[in-house]
C-alpha cells in the first residue's frame, strides 16, 4: 500500500485544503521539475513535504497530507511525448481520454455555454499568472492538493512546499504556481461537512474492495456493494482495460473547479412555496433532505436519528440489510425522483437505468472535493456582490470513460437514461447542475417529479416546477490528471516510464 | 390523456449504422460465417441475457462482398470494396448513442470472442489517413487485449468505416448527411418490450421459428 497515493483509498477529512496548479515554465525547467518530483517522494532525504501514501495511520493523523497529479501536457514534458504516445497506444482505454484532455472533451461532459473552456480558471479568482491561460490547457502541468488541520498550518506547509522548488540558472522557479484555491469548511449547525447549497455532503462514497484501512479498523453495518479495487487503482490484471506497468497503482481523475450559484438555486427552490416547500423542492432535486436523509428512507421529513452508514445503506427496489425507515419499492420514483442528483449519479439497484446491471459498480467515482468561498448570505444579492464560491477537487476513477465521463454524459446530462420513465420530460438533466446555458432542448429546462395520483392505485401524476431550471453549477476549470503510484512518480522524476 | 410526441431525448433516438469494413482478400465468406455464429450465440444465451432492450436494434442487415466483385442482381456497381480487400457491409437501425449500443454486445463473452475474431479478418493496410500506430487499428486492438479492453478504440475503429452519422436521429426534419425517416420517433425497442401488450409472449427471446408467408415482387421485364 506504500505504492498508492493515500487519497485514493480514503478521504482524509481535513477541513483546510489548498489546491495548487503548477506550470513548468520552459524546457530549461524540466530537470528541476523532475527534481521536485524526486524530492517529494516518500522516503526522500530532501527537506520539506512528502507525498502521502496509503499506508494506514497507526499513530493518528499526520499534520498534513499531500498528493499529486499530472496533466498530459505535464507528462509530455516530464517523460517525453514518445513515451506518452506509447502509453496511449498500449493502454488506450485508460490513457486515451486523459490524453485528449478536458478542453476537447468539454461538449461531451456538458462544459458548454457559460461553462465553456474559454472562461476557465480566471473567473473564480486564484489565477496567479500574468498571462491568460492557454486555450488548450497546455500551460497547466501539475496539480497538488495539500490537506491541513487549520489555516495557519496550511500556509506554513505551502511555504515549505514552495521552498522545495528548484530554480533554473536564471533564477526562475522550475515549477510555478499558476492557480491556487483554498478550501475552508461550510459549517451548518456545527457540522463542517456541508457544501454551498446547504446539503450535507460526501455521504455515499464507494466501498473499495480489499482496502487496507479495513485491516486497521473492523467496519460493520456497511451495506454498500464492494467495488473492485481496479476501478480506482490501476491494475495490470484488469479484465476490461490494459495498462502499462508504469500506470500500475496510479489512477486518473477529473480535477474540477465548479462555481455554485446559490442565489439562483435558492430562487428555484422557493418558487412555488404554496405547493412545494423549499426544503421539499431541494430534497426532490437532490434525492436527500439537506441534512443528508435519503428520500427513500424518509420521504416526508428529515430524520435526525440517522448516523454513519444509515445515510448510504439504502436501495431503490430491494431494501439493504441495515436500511432504516419503512422501505417501499420506489420503482415509480414517488419517493426519490429518477431525475434526482443522487439517483442519477448512483442508481444503486435500479436496473432499469441504462447500463446499470451491476448496482452501478462499474461507474462509481471517488469524490475528493471540498467547498471554496464564503457561505452565501442573502444580503450580498442586495449589495450586488458576485461572490465566488463552489466546489473544487478530484473525481477519481481508473477509467474516465466508464466513470467520470460516463456519469457526466450518460446519467447526468442525458434524458431518458431509464426505461420506463413516464415523467413528462424523460427526467431531463440533473437538476442540481441545472441546464447548460446553451441548452435549447425544451424538456431539459424542466424539473418534474412523481406525486401520488388522486385515486391512489392509478399511476403517479407529475408535478412540474413552474419556472425553468437554470445553470446552478458552472464549470470554471477542469483538468484530467494522472495520479501515479509512488513507483510511477519515481519514474517520472527520472524522466522515464520504465526502470 | 396522451399528447403528441414533440421531443425525443437522446437516449430514445433511433440512429443508422452503415459500416463498410475492409477485410482481408478472400475472407468475406468467413466473416459472414462469423456473423452468423454471433447471431446464433446471442440466441443461445437467451436464458441469461436478453440483449434486445440494451442493444436497441430495430433491424440489421449484413452483407459480404469479395474483392473486385460488383454487387449482384443490379446493373450498377452497388457496394464497392477497396481494391485488394473484401468488404463487410453492416447496416442497422438502433436506439441511443453509438457507444452504449456497441458496448451492449459485450455482455456475452462469445460475442466478444466473435468480434475479436472479426478484427483478425480485417485488412487496414493502406487505408488513407490511418496511422498504423493509432490505437484504434484492428491490429493494435488485438495486440492490446481485444475489444473489451479497448472499448473506446473499438468504437473509433467502427466509426472510421461508418458512413452513417450517429448524431443524426431518424425522423429528424433538420438537414442531415442523408434523409432518414422514422414512423415512430422515440419508440425504442425497450419501450416496445415494456409497453406493447403481451410483448414477451408475442416476441419471446430467443425467438421461436416463424413461418413467413411468401411475399411477392413486382413482375418486371421479360
Amino acid at each position: 500500500m506504500d505504492d498508492i497515493q493515500g487519497l485514493i483509498l480514503r478521504g482524509y477529512n481535513y477541513d483546510f485544503v489548498k489546491y495548487i496548479i503548477l506550470t513548468i515554465p520552459n524546457p530549461d525547467a524540466v530537470a528541476g521539475a523532475r527534481q521536485f518530483c524526486a524530492d517529494i517522494l516518500p522516503g526522500s532525504h530532501a527537506d520539506g513535504l512528502k507525498i502521502t501514501d496509503a499506508t494506514p495511520w497507526l499513530n493518528g493523523k499526520p499534520r498534513y497530507c499531500l498528493n499529486i497529479g499530472f496533466t498530459i501536457y505535464g507528462l509530455n514534458l516530464l517523460i517525453g511525448e514518445a513515451n506518452c504516445a506509447s502509453l496511449n497506444n498500449s493502454s488506450n482505454q485508460v490513457f486515451g481520454s486523459f490524453s485528449a484532455g478536458p478542453v476537447t472533451d468539454s461538449e461531451y461532459v456538458g462544459d458548454t455555454g457559460t461553462s465553456d473552456p474559454q472562461y476557465w480558471w480566471t473567473r473564480s479568482g486564484g489565477w496567479l499568472s500574468g498571462a491568460a491561460p492557454a486555450p488548450d490547457g497546455s500551460d497547466l502541468h501539475i496539480q497538488l492538493t495539500l490537506y491541513t488541520r487549520d489555516p495557519a498550518s496550511r500556509e506554513e506547509y505551502y511555504g515549505k512546499l514552495l521552498a522545495m522548488i528548484p530554480k533554473t540558472k536564471d533564477g526562475e522557479l522550475c515549477v510555478k504556481p499558476v492557480f491556487i484555491k483554498n478550501s475552508d469548511p461550510v459549517v451548518v449547525h456545527g457540522d463542517p461537512t456541508y457544501v454551498h447549497f446547504n446539503y450535507k455532503d460526501s455521504l455515499s462514497q464507494p466501498r473499495i474492495d480489499t482496502s487496507p484501512w479495513n485491516s486497521v479498523k473492523i467496519v460493520t453495518g456497511d451495506d454498500r456493494p464492494k467495488v473492485p479495487a481496479d476501478r480506482f487503482i490501476i491494475s495490470t490484471e484488469a479484465t476490461d482495460y490494459t495498462a502499462d506497468p508504469f500506470l500500475k497503482n496510479g489512477t486518473f481523475a477529473a480535477f474540477r473547479l465548479l462555481y455554485q450559484d446559490v442565489g439562483a438555486f435558492e430562487d428555484f427552490i422557493n418558487q412555488d412555496p404554496e405547493n412545494v416547500s423549499p426544503e421539499l423542492m431541494a430534497a426532490k432535486m437532490c434525492g436527500r433532505w439537506r441534512d443528508g436523509t435519503p428520500l427513500v428512507v424518509s420521504p416526508d421529513k428529515m430524520d435526525p436519528s440517522l448516523k454513519g452508514f444509515d445515510y448510504t445503506n439504502f436501495n431503490y427496489h430491494q431494501r439493504t440489510f441495515h436500511q432504516k425507515g419503512d422501505m417501499v419499492n420506489d420503482d415509480d420514483g414517488l419517493r426519490c425522483p429518477y431525475a434526482a442528483h443522487i439517483r442519477r449519479a448512483n442508481p444503486r439497484d435500479d436496473a432499469k437505468v441504462t447500463f446499470n446491471d451491476d448496482e452501478a459498480v462499474k461507474h462509481r467515482i471517488l469524490r475528493r472535493a471540498s467547498p471554496y468561498g464564503r457561505p452565501y448570505n442573502e444580503a450580498e444579492r442586495l449589495e450586488g456582490l458576485e461572490i465566488q464560491r463552489g466546489l473544487i477537487g478530484l473525481f477519481i476513477g481508473a477509467v474516465l470513460d466508464d466513470q467520470f465521463r460516463f456519469i457526466m454524459h450518460s446519467w447526468l446530462e442525458h434524458g431518458s437514461f431509464r426505461a420506463p420513465d413516464a415523467s413528462p420530460n424523460s427526467s431531463g438533466v440533473d437538476p442540481i447542475f441545472g441546464t447548460q446555458t446553451d441548452d435549447t432542448y425544451g424538456p431539459d429546462l424542466q424539473f418534474a417529479f412523481a406525486v401520488k395520483s388522486a385515486p391512489p392505485r392509478e399511476p403517479p401524476a407529475y408535478y412540474t416546477a413552474p419556472n425553468n431550471l437554470q445553470r446552478f453549477v458552472r464549470t470554471d476549470g477542469s483538468l484530467y490528471v494522472f495520479m501515479p503510484g509512488i513507483t510511477g512518480l519515481k519514474l517520472i522524476s527520472q524522466g522515464n516510464i520504465s526502470g | 390523456m396522451a399528447s403528441p410526441i414533440k421531443n425525443v431525448a437522446a437516449g430514445d433516438e433511433q440512429h443508422l449504422l452503415f459500416l463498410f469494413v475492409p477485410l482481408k482478400s478472400g475472407k468475406s465468406a468467413a466473416a459472414a460465417k462469423e456473423v452468423e455464429h454471433l447471431k446464433s450465440t446471442i440466441k443461445a444465451h437467451a436464458n441469461t441475457v436478453d440483449p434486445r432492450a440494451a442493444t436497441g436494434v430495430h433491424f440489421f442487415m449484413i452483407y459480404h462482398q469479395a474483392d473486385g466483385q460488383a454487387t449482384p442482381g443490379i446493373p450498377v456497381p452497388g457496394f464497392q470494396s477497396m481494391p485488394g480487400k473484401d468488404v463487410l457491409v453492416v447496416m442497422s437501425l438502433y436506439d441511443n448513442d453509438f457507444a452504449p449500443y456497441i458496448s451492449a454486445f459485450f455482455a456475452i463473452q462469445q460475442v466478444v470472442d466473435g468480434l475479436n475474431g472479426l478484427l483478425h479478418m480485417m485488412d487496414e493496410s493502406g487505408i488513407p489517413g490511418l496511422d498504423p500506430k493509432d490505437p484504434s487499428t484492428a491490429a493494435n486492438i488485438i495486440k492490446n487485449g481485444g475489444v473489451v479492453k479497448n472499448a473506446s478504440a473499438f468504437y473509433c475503429l467502427l466509426m472510421r468505416y461508418n458512413f452513417a452519422d450517429p448524431t443524426y436521429p431518424a425522423g429528424s426534419s433538420a438537414p442531415g448527411k442523408y434523409v432518414l425517416g422514422a414512423t415512430f420517433p422515440g419508440l425504442t425497442v425497450g419501450k416496445i418490450l415494456s409497453n406493447y401488450p403481451d410483448a414477451g409472449d408475442l416476441w419471446p427471446f430467443p425467438p421461436v421459428t416463424i413461418d413467413f408467408q411468401k411475399s411477392t415482387a413486382p413482375k418486371c421485364g421479360k
